[in-house]
């Protein structure tokens, strides 16, 4: 009978339940791509090398105008991205967006915009009717201020890429013939490759797998691996994604508490690292990279809700504990030695 | 010996009275510009002390009252400043610029010395506790404060900590338990006169009880605790009881204005956490504003370093469930100050839709970060008392004395601005305070007008507060305010602005060009549309019925309106409809034969109640306070309808008396709980927004005499008295005998202990 329980529960553990985590991977990615506003049907451009924008980093003043350049990768030219910040105030500026070819006397196309809606570190969409036959010609446009002061203004971001281009394409044109199915879909792949966030996504997605998997076959009594995976997939989901998302962050988080229970670490040593987080975000701050900062902020605060759900717990059955910070720094400079 | 013994006694008094000082030094040195500037300091956002000395003596006797310029003082806690400036000003005659640099180098040495003797009170060290008392006194919350003119506020940041102290003493000591329950009830209320701190403080209280209880190997002691502090709260509710009672009595209409205001616009407008860490508030942006632009990055890395090695006093091993306390009170207020924003939107949307009254203390949400404040504060003295390294003590001064970059200015970097009213402004005020009229007075530019002349932002009206008068100009109290607010740019519209003036009961307009409205900043209209040369000419096209009383200066002007329907007056020829108020105004712009207007569409009455109303002249009447008025119907005879021109409110009452009290001033109210008031259903909302009341003078007239065979008078003798007055009055005295028997307790101990 206990042999067929061990058998059993080896199976759920070493088979069943990997393959959930692995179709709930399969799930999460295929749903956030669709969800998420991911259209087939366009091009990103891969190059912005050759895109430029004055007035970088400074703030718009009424009247100023930051002028902007960019070879066109495609044909269907149809938005330009701008990345904006407001420097942490309320921007309340009115700015006129306006397109042209290089050396065109009349502008193509030209609307004015509410700052306010402009997020910090974020590319700002400026579309536009699509230029059919855009590809390699080059395009200036205008971005000027209609009321902006010092402290309600928008800034031009220096974060790269600062300048991005979209293109459209219809069905018709895609599936006209092979050449344009080939060649769409060869630029369609690299497009996913070059975008960070797909790629985070998928990671996400099947980070629960991953964790799973490092989590029942490797380094089961080793403390400090665990703590240090931990740590490494906190550090990942700052870098790898854009915004903190808490359904990114739940399998990260889980993994924290698991490892928490399995080796009875005391809740000051997660402190520990939130305050090493809080550390990363002064560098990064320092480094002017504020969305990086506010993520490693916020995973700051959840490892100190952690630490603290953890103390409170575990209160009044400090002597069982395994893990403490004092075993932590000696560990940590035994290895060193 | 003798020499040891003096020696040591002064080093004793030197180590008393050096951190007071040295606070108040550095409080001193932080506003030393601002106290070379002649004038007043003009706060930005909230002007909490008046310029003239007659002002704050007015509002020095505010809190006799529980309603003013057609609102119930229902959140009106903050009237014990409000005496203290008019005691000063009573007394030494100071003016608005005096009390305003007293309270704020006052409130912040405060802050900092009521940290350090926290601090000192959890057994931590002289530096620690100093440090600690420094990084609370100049955190970002105290800066948008000064400048955003909170200074109520400011005052409740201060004793905070001390509040804290006392609590912590009278839940550890079982001695002279009722002496320090009185001395914290005393702190708790206040501190109250912030209203929001009842929350802030309420949070830090119950996270204390909980850890304590849940940590505690001693129940017993642990309920013990919660039982003293729930007297604490006992008496400080006595204390507070008039406005307890006024709450109650109005609980209805109390519940929907802090729901409907719980959240605005400048709640969890973006919160960010890492401002939050560094107890930044959301809504404004003064604090990180201040710094220039390229040492930004440099600073805010900085502050994190701080952050970062105060977080390091958790490892503390003195007051561990104070330490706990801690960490759980900067989990939750991080949390809220979230607000709805990722990622933990969820659970404040939870919140706010459940608990909306406890949301509702922190609609401006820099308000939270007052518990991060003092928890980093206390943690800021464990982390230098776990690591006395000269080291870690010397980088963490420079640390501190770096955060206090933006103190060290001078002036909060040109952040607070200081003014000089022109004498005009005191000719005015003696003009008005002298003018025996009782109508209204409207202050132009309306809706918050107090922008400084070029100034992007605003401070409240610096003369509208305290003045003697009912005053329109503030925020607006009613529709038909409002309304007027911005038909008066419109002056192709002036009949309509004249038709909304009249009805309004508006008899002086003050004109003010050294000002202008600050509302377009908030409603997103184009600036150019909102100009002070647009309300010129609607005043210029109402000439017929406007005349220009006085020109004080070439920004101030007095203007007197002919056509203004007085305070209570009686209308036979109400205009009815159905239509909407804007509507309604165009209409009664062409027709000039109504004298009121009622919105059916609001009012669920009898309209064969209106039916044979008769037109009166013959009636006086005297404001006897600003919640009872005393009318007299001279050979009253048919069917009334009697207008008072106050805001609608279902606590405004009307009584009949048998005699004719001519009083002109008294304090108490006049008809204590009577319930023989005229029928609700006779009580109806006249002009918009004003109190009418339909009276069959023939039926009260025989009643009277049915009642009383002596009563021979053909006159009809009413009182219209705002009821809720007479609970807030015995709320009054409530709060009086407990402040009075809680101080003789107190004097009653200091003897008899002085004599032990």
């Amino acid at each position: 009978m206990n042999k067929i329980l061990i058998q059993m529960s080896n199976l759920v553990l070493y088979f069943i339940f990997p393959v959930i985590l692995v179709l709930y991977g399969v799930f999460s990615f295929t749903n956030s791509i669709q969800t998420g506003g991911r259209g087939i049907f366009y091009l990103l451009s891969t190059n912005n090398n050759q895109s430029k924008i004055d007035r970088v980093g400074k703030m718009m003043l009424r009247g100023n105008i930051a002028k902007g350049e960019f070879v066109s990768q495609y044909n269907n030219l149809g938005t330009v991205f701008v990345r904006f910040d407001n420097k942490g105030r309320d921007s309340i500026d009115v700015v006129i967006f306006r397109i042209r070819e290089s050396g065109a006397e009349n502008w193509i196309y030209s609307a004015k915009y509410n700052t306010d809606q402009f997020q910090p570190h974020e590319l700002f969409p400026f579309g536009f009717p699509v230029i059919n036959d855009s590809q390699g010609k080059t395009y200036q446009f205008e971005i000027e201020s209609q009321n902006g002061e010092e402290i309600t203004g928008i800034v031009i971001d220096s974060e790269k890429p600062v300048i991005s281009t979209k293109y459209v394409f219809t069905k018709e044109y895609i599936y006209k013939n092979i050449n344009n199915l080939t060649w769409f879909l060869i630029h369609k792949v690299w497009n996913i490759v070059a975008d960070t966030y797909l790629v985070a996504l998928f990671l996400s997605s099947f980070l629960p797998f991953l964790l799973y998997s490092i989590f029942v076959y490797f380094g089961r009594n080793n403390y400090l691996i665990f703590l240090g995976i931990c740590f490494f997939t906190s550090i990942l989901e700052i870098i790898v994604f854009k915004d903190y998302l808490m359904k990114d962050s739940l399998p990260v988080i889980l993994l924290w508490f698991l490892t928490i229970l399995k080796f009875k670490i005391d809740g000051k040593v997660v402190l520990v690292f939130s305050i090493m987080l809080l550390t990363i975000t002064s560098l990064l701050s320092l480094l002017n990279l504020q969305n990086y900062a506010e993520k490693a902020a916020i995973w700051s605060f959840v490892l100190f809700v952690i630490s603290t759900i953890v103390h409170f717990l575990s209160s009044n059955s400090r002597k069982n504990k395994k893990v403490t910070v004092e075993m932590l720094i000696s560990d940590l400079s035994s290895r060193r030695k | 010996m003798k020499n040891y013994h003096s020696s040591k006694s002064l080093r004793k008094v030197i180590k008393i009275i050096l951190p007071p000082v040295i606070f108040l030094l550095i409080s001193i040195f932080a506003n030393r510009s601002m106290l070379n500037t002649p004038g007043a300091l003009g706060l930005r956002d909230d002007w909490s002390i008046s310029y003239y000395p007659v002002q704050n003596q007015i509002i020095g006797t505010r809190f006799l009252t529980s309603w003013l310029n057609g609102v119930v003082l229902y959140r009106n806690l903050g009237e014990i400043p409000g005496i203290i400036f008019g005691f000063f000003s009573k007394s030494f005659g100071f003016d608005g610029g005096d009390l305003s640099k007293l309270m704020i180098i006052s409130t912040i040495s405060l802050a900092g010395y009521s940290m350090y003797l926290l601090s000192k009170y959890l057994k931590y060290d002289l530096f620690p506790s100093l440090m600690s008392g420094l990084f609370y006194m100049s955190v970002p919350i105290v800066f948008n404060a000064v400048v955003s003119g909170y200074l109520v506020f400011l005052l409740s940041f201060a004793l905070l900590p001390l509040l804290i102290r006392q609590l912590f003493e009278l839940c550890n000591s079982d001695n002279r338990i009722v002496r320090n329950t009185i001395i914290c009830s005393f702190l708790f209320r206040l501190i109250l006169s912030q209203d929001n701190y009842l929350h802030i403080v309420s949070t830090f209280v119950f996270i204390f009880l909980f850890v304590d209880l849940v940590s505690s190997r001693n129940i017993s002691q642990s309920f013990r605790r919660i039982a003293k502090i729930f007297f604490v709260y006992i008496i400080t509710l006595l204390l507070s009881a008039q406005f307890v009672l006024l709450l109650l009595s109005q609980i209805g209409q109390t519940a929907k204005t802090i729901t409907e205001n719980a959240i605005n616009w400048n709640t969890y407008i973006s919160p960010k956490m890492y401002l939050a860490y560094l107890l930044d508030g959301a809504g404004y942006k003064y604090y990180l504003a201040s710094i220039p632009l390229p040492f930004v990055s440099v600073f805010i890395s900085a502050k994190y370093a701080l952050i970062a090695l105060i977080g390091m006093g958790i490892f503390g091993k003195k007051n561990p469930i104070i330490i706990k306390t801690l960490c759980l009170t900067i989990v939750i207020s991080l949390l809220l100050f979230k607000g709805v924003n990722p990622p933990f939107g969820f659970l404040n949307e939870f919140i706010y839709q459940k608990f909306t009254f406890y949301i509702a203390a922190f609609r401006n949400i820099q308000y939270i970060t007052v518990l991060t404040s003092l928890s980093f504060s206390i943690l800021l003295s464990s982390f230098l008392q776990s690591f006395k390294s000269k080291i870690i003590y010397i980088g963490t001064t420079v640390l501190v004395l770096y955060g206090m970059y933006p103190f060290i200015s001078g002036n909060y970097n040109y952040g607070v601005q200081t003014y000089v009213l022109n004498t005009g402004y005191q000719y005015l005020l003696n003009d008005l305070t002298n003018n025996e009229s009782t109508g209204k007075i409207f202050w132009l530019p309306a809706s918050q007008p107090m922008s400084y002349q070029d100034s992007k932002f605003a401070g409240n009206d610096p003369l509208m507060f305290g003045n003697p008068k009912y005053y329109i100009g503030n925020n607006p109290s009613n529709q038909v305010e409002k309304a007027l607010f911005e038909k008066i740019y419109e002056p192709d519209n002036y009949e309509e602005s004249r038709v909304l003036m009249n009805f309004l009961g508006i008899e002086n307009i003050v004109m003010r060009d050294d000002f202008k409205s600050r509302l377009p900043m908030f409603i997103g209209k184009s600036m150019d549309k909102w100009t002070n040369e647009l309300i010129h000419a609607s005043l210029a096209s109402m000439s017929a019925t406007l005349t220009l009383e006085k020109r004080y200066s070439n920004e101030l002007s007095l203007y007197q309106n002919k056509t203004a329907k007085p305070i209570i007056y009686l209308s036979s020829n109400p205009y009815l409809s159905e239509d909407s108020l804007d509507i309604i105004v165009k209409d009664l712009s062409k027709k000039n034969n109504y004298d009121s207007f009622i919105q059916l569409r609001d009012n669920v009455f009898d309209n064969s109640l209106l039916s044979d109303l008769i037109k009166e002249d013959n009636i006086s009447f005297v404001k006897v306070n600003p919640t009872l008025y005393r009318v007299n119907i001279n050979k009253a005879s048919g069917k009334y309808l009697l207008i008072n021109s106050e805001n609608y409110d279902k606590g405004w009452k009307l009584y009949i008396h048998s005699k004719s009290d001519s009083r002109s001033s008294q304090v108490q109210p006049s008809n204590w709980f009577r319930k023989d008031y005229l029928p609700e259903n006779e009580h109806i909302l006249v002009n918009g927004y004003a109190n009418g009341w339909i009276i069959n003078s023939d039926d009260l007239l025989r009643q009277l005499k049915e009642n009383n065979p002596d009563y021979l008078s053909e006159n009809l003798y009413i009182e219209i008295e705002f009821q809720p007055q007479s609970y807030y009055f015995v709320g009054l005295i409530i709060s009086v005998l407990v402040m009075t028997g809680s101080l003789i307790y107190l004097f009653v101990d200091y003897l008899k202990r002085k004599n032990e």
